[in-house]
């Protein structure tokens, strides 16, 4: 401890608050006496401190606001509390009991018990005129998204099955009587001249060698036209070469959907054959909606919820999931039916720019 | 909730949100606004909330929404809320209604909203104090002063009247 005229004070405050040791006490009482004129004012060696005043506020209990509880008795005091608390209904029966006959029995409770009463809001009948606006139709926007995802699936699986080829099946074809197309979309009469129907599932066409008349092009791509299809006014009849039989080879079409390394193969004409496009695997994604979902809807119950047609069929999907592809692809494809004479759907006849496809259906008693 | 539960809220709900909301704010065009906010975030959230709480969900949207927007006018306005809070003894009033829905626009927001939410919705304590994001002490508390606020504004205007 080196007490000094720079730093006494310091000394001084722990002296005055017990923290100096005993010899340490000494050392700053002998500082003090060697140089008075640093001894405080008020300084004669014993500590000066606050004490702690006894002094009692009386208002206490007026101050506490206590709720009451089920353990709480009702008083003077407590009588505000209380109404408000039975208007909660916050009170025992015994305390709503206490309540009543304490207020029963004083005219000025009563008044007073009967303007607490007066507090509760009385919920005025209010409308609202906007719901209409709030409410959402998306049940039948899902309904409608769910519908032209069927249309599609229909659409693709009717084209898969009237492109599907059996190699197995003999090559010579059976010329039917053609059937009128009836189609939701069907051509202008004279226009387009119906190919005759083929009794089996086959591209190939061996007695009719005009099946695809093919466009020399010598600057750009091959195109092909179907039978009886009008020709554009460059076509020339010397520009049209007849496709031999022989060397059409039917391919099968195939379709991928969410298969990944699966090929979409397409048929186009080249010159004097029709050959696979190489394109690369891609990826046809329908919708974001999973196979297995699409797979767990019922057909008919989600056409039911969303058109009075109760007997709508697998064909007008079809047509509409034809229409709904053109409309997205900018493709000019149509699906038509044809009738025998029993008004029973005996074939279909596929046709787009490219090219031209019928099929009879199959019946099996 | 599905769509036909979010409709079924909007013919339940609507009337009643609106209703606690223009009481609180006396202004239709912005009461309007919020239940039409409420009801678009409800929608954004369907799937999250449950058909039992909807209706919890839209007071509680609501009602910050309201305070929000409470909070952000009286930044902007000049109104002297010592005087607010105190008995106007020359207004002119018809009947008891009139007096208590005086009184009622009197109270703080606060009070105001927790007592609607008790008396018009009766919503229990602990569903207020879910509301609005208060402890249940506080939710009591405020209703207390509320009713002795009332209690004691429609007694000074009885004895005016």
């Amino acid at each position: 401890m080196d007490i000094n005229r720079n730093n006494y004070e310091a000394y001084l405050l722990d002296l005055m608050e017990g923290r100096l040791s005993d010899s340490d006490q000494q050392k700053v009482k002998d500082f003090l006496i060697l140089n008075p004129d640093c001894s405080p004012p008020v300084f004669n060696s014993e500590l000066r401190v606050l004490e702690n005043s006894e002094i009692v506020y009386s208002g206490k209990q007026k101050l506490k606001k206590e709720f009451p509880n089920s353990d709480s008795g009702i008083t003077e005091s407590n009588f505000d509390l209380f109404s408000i608390a039975r208007m909660e209904g916050d009170l025992t029966a015994t305390q709503e009991r206490d309540h009543q006959q304490l207020v029963e029995g004083d005219e000025e409770k009563s008044v007073n018990w009967s303007q607490w009463q007066h507090t509760r809001l009385v919920a005025p009948n209010v409308e609202y005129r906007g719901k209409s606006r709030l409410k959402r139709k998306t049940g039948l926007k899902r309904g409608i998204i769910w519908l032209s995802v069927l249309s599609s699936a229909a659409a693709i699986a009717l084209l898969f099955t009237l492109l599907r080829v059996d190699t197995n099946v003999d090559r010579a074809p059976t010329v039917v009587n053609p059937p009128s197309f009836e189609g939701l979309d069907a051509p202008s009469s004279g226009e387009d001249a119906d190919p005759p129907m083929l009794a089996e599932k086959s591209l190939a066409i061996a007695d009719d060698p005009v099946l695809f008349s093919i466009k020399k092009n010598t600057d750009g791509p091959v195109e092909s036209v179907g039978k009886g299809e009008r020709l554009s006014p460059e076509v020339t009849q010397d520009t049209l070469l007849p496709v031999e039989s022989k060397k059409v080879e039917p391919r099968p079409l195939r379709l991928a959907a969410n298969k990944p390394n699966s090929a979409l193969a397409v048929h186009v004409a080249d010159y004097d054959q029709i050959k696979p496009l190489n394109i690369p695997p891609t990826k046809v994604s329908i919708t974001n909606l999973s196979l297995s979902q699409i797979a767990e809807i019922d057909i008919q119950e989600t056409l039911d919820a969303y058109t009075e047609k109760k007997d709508i069929s697998l064909w007008s999907i079809a047509n509409a999931g034809i229409k709904g592809i053109n409309k997205i692809t900018g493709a000019d494809m149509s699906l038509l039916a044809a009738r025998d004479e029993r008004g029973d759907l005996s074939g279909f006849r596929f046709k787009s720019k490219r090219f031209s496809v019928s099929s009879p259906i199959e019946r099996s008693e | 909730m599905t769509v036909e539960e979010y409709n079924k809220a909007v013919d339940k709900y609507a009337d009643n949100l609106y209703r606690f909301v223009l009481k609180n704010l006396k202004d239709d065009h912005m009461s309007n606004d919020i239940v039409q906010d409420t009801f678009e975030k409800l929608w954004v959230k369907l799937e999250n909330v449950s058909g039992l709480k909807v209706k919890t969900y839209l007071f509680t949207s609501a009602y910050h929404t309201m305070i929000d927007y409470i909070r952000k006018e009286r930044k902007y306005s000049d109104v002297d809320l010592n005087n607010a809070y105190e008995p106007s003894h020359s207004a002119h009033y018809s009947d008891l209604g009139e007096i208590l829905e005086q009184a009622v626009e009197n109270l703080p927001e606060d009070q105001k909203a927790v007592v609607m939410l008790r008396d018009y919705e009766g919503y229990s304590y602990r569903e207020i104090a879910e509301i609005t994001d208060l402890s249940e002490t506080q939710v009591k508390v405020y209703i207390y002063r509320a009713r002795i606020y009332l209690k004691n504004y429609i007694g000074s205007m009885e004895r005016v009247i």
